[in-house]
């Protein structure tokens, strides 16, 4: 089946500061798709070229097979975009930015967006503008799900939100892709909520992609070796091989695609005694994201 | 789809459109009621007297007024969609971009309309009672160059906030300054008789400069 994104050798500038450089990745039908990346690494670069909100210097980016800058008016109806920080008209009521979007989209289902309002304590008069942060979120998304698109693109759809509410959007997109017909990507910084969530996940670092995989292929090959903190030795970093040692005062870690043996083949590589307390240790994906782009 | 894009429109707009609307009518009166009063102390004649020879308009206060009401109507209408960039919402709707923004034009141009005639109306029908053809048709004269500038105002004020970099705001701003600057020179009996089509023409031509600032919105720059 073709890509419903497909970016090709992305690459985009901001004055001569590089923010994309040679990007290219695709997101296959029915597939939930992380892309993650530290703040400035190129996500909402990307989410915008993709919404055709910024030209890119170089490549292009591809939706159900069409130019993202050309666009046809049919396929903008298959997209649901959520901008980050959920942003909505603050004029409109609940019932009337329904009835604004309602006409725009073929496949609207008001059931869907007003199931999701009924969740929330909130009146059929309230303005959006008055609205709490996790509020506007969840009429943001009950918008989008409406639309029923065979495509939705959340740009950091955790932005301001409380643990209650993330939970909740989780749920609803979790249950909204559950048949399989639906293609999400999403960019979120809160990684824990992505471990059940996503089926394949991009990793950016500086622009460039640092990982794209499948979720379960990373957590399944990617591991933590932890020994005890022996003689002279400075912390480590391979980008090329995502190979990461952190000195601690008492005990060492060494992260990277490798089983036991091959950890210690690294270590005994880099000088590095392993002996004591030579174990590996579980995971999450929240310590893989820092583990290969980094804490400073 | 115009029709939804007209509701949001009046959904943002009516209050704002109503006191607009109100306060026109509003000092229209006034003027109307003020004219009254000149012409039944002096009469008329003194009135068409100062109008012809010292070139003093009764309804001279009421220059600046679509001016003004041009660039707080522009103001009202595309602020809120630059906050947040919220003017992507629209830009992602299913329609072209160019009937997107052509389409919030399209209801402020209207809406202006609306807010302004019915007060010129007032005027035109309170100067009827105590004045000739001819001076009526010179009110029109005079006054049109100042209804293209409220709509120029409004155009050029859509063009300047639309405008993604701050650099081209102030260039779009001067422009837009310069050109309201034409409708705006010292009115002389059939002074712009001439001139009316060609700036009734340019004004309406102004309409692209807004969908240009929202093109270049869509692409990124100032991003």
């Amino acid at each position: 089946m073709p890509p419903v994104i497909e970016c090709r050798n992305l690459t985009h500038y901001f004055g001569s500061k590089p923010a994309l450089r040679d990007v290219s990745w695709q997101v296959l039908p029915g597939r939930i798709c992380g892309l993650l990346g530290r703040n400035g690494a190129g996500k909402t670069t990307t989410i915008n070229i993709l919404n055709s909100f910024i030209e890119p210097t170089a490549g292009r980016c591809l939706l159900f097979g069409e130019d993202a800058h050309r666009l046809s008016p049919s396929v903008k109806a298959r997209i649901g975009y959520l901008i980050e920080g959920h942003v909505q008209y603050g004029f409109f009521n609940v019932r009337q930015i329904e009835k604004f979007y309602a006409p725009f989209y073929p496949k609207w289902n008001p059931d869907i967006y007003y199931h999701l309002i009924s969740k929330l304590d909130i009146a059929e008069k309230q303005r959006v503008s008055t609205m709490s942060c996790g509020q506007r979120s969840q009429v943001a998304l009950g918008l989008i799900l409406a639309q029923n698109p065979d495509l939705i693109i959340f740009d950091d759809y955790s932005m301001g939100l409380d643990p209650g509410y993330r939970r909740l959007f989780v749920e609803v997109i979790r249950d909204y892709a559950a048949d399989r017909k639906r293609s999400i990507l999403l960019t979120s910084h809160i990684i824990q909520d992505l471990e059940g969530l996503i089926d394949d996940v991009i990793i950016y670092q500086r622009g460039r992609v640092l990982i794209d995989m499948e979720l379960k292929d990373l957590l399944g090959n990617f591991r933590k070796f932890v020994f005890e903190t022996a003689g002279d030795f400075k912390d480590f970093y391979d980008e090329p091989n995502h190979l990461r040692l952190e000195r601690g005062e008492k005990t060492s870690t060494l992260y990277g695609f490798l089983d036991q043996t091959a950890a210690s083949v690294s270590l005994n590589q880099l000088g590095i005694a392993c002996g004591r307390g030579f174990r590996e240790e579980k995971i999450p994906l929240e310590d893989i994201f820092i583990a290969l782009t980094g804490k400073y | 789809m115009f029709k939804s894009l007209a509701y949001k429109e009046w959904i943002k707009l009516r209050i704002y459109w109503g006191l607009i609307f109100l306060a026109h009518l509003a000092f229209c009166l006034f003027l109307c009621l003020q004219l009254r009063r000149i012409c039944k102390v002096n009469a008329a004649l003194s009135v068409w007297d100062n109008w012809l020879f010292k070139d003093f308009l009764f309804f001279r206060p009421c220059q600046f007024g679509p001016l003004l009401m041009g660039i707080v109507f522009a103001a009202l209408q595309f602020f809120p969609e630059i906050l947040a960039k919220r003017l992507r919402l629209v830009l992602h709707l299913p329609l072209s971009e160019e009937r997107a923004v052509g389409a919030h034009l399209g209801v402020g141009l209207g809406l202006l309309t609306l807010a302004f005639l019915p007060g010129v109306a007032l005027l035109a029908f309170c100067a009827s009672i105590w004045f000739p053809h001819e001076f009526l048709l010179n009110l029109a004269y005079i006054y049109a160059p100042w209804l293209l500038g409220g709509y120029a105002a409004y155009l050029f004020s859509a063009f300047t906030l639309l405008e993604p970099t701050w650099r081209y705001r102030v260039f779009n701003f001067l422009l837009g300054a310069s050109f309201v600057r034409l409708c705006y020179f010292p009115t002389t009996y059939d002074g712009y008789l001439r001139l009316l089509a060609w700036l009734g023409l340019a004004t309406a031509a102004a309409v692209v400069l807004p969908l240009l600032s929202a093109n270049r919105f869509g692409k990124g720059y100032g991003s």
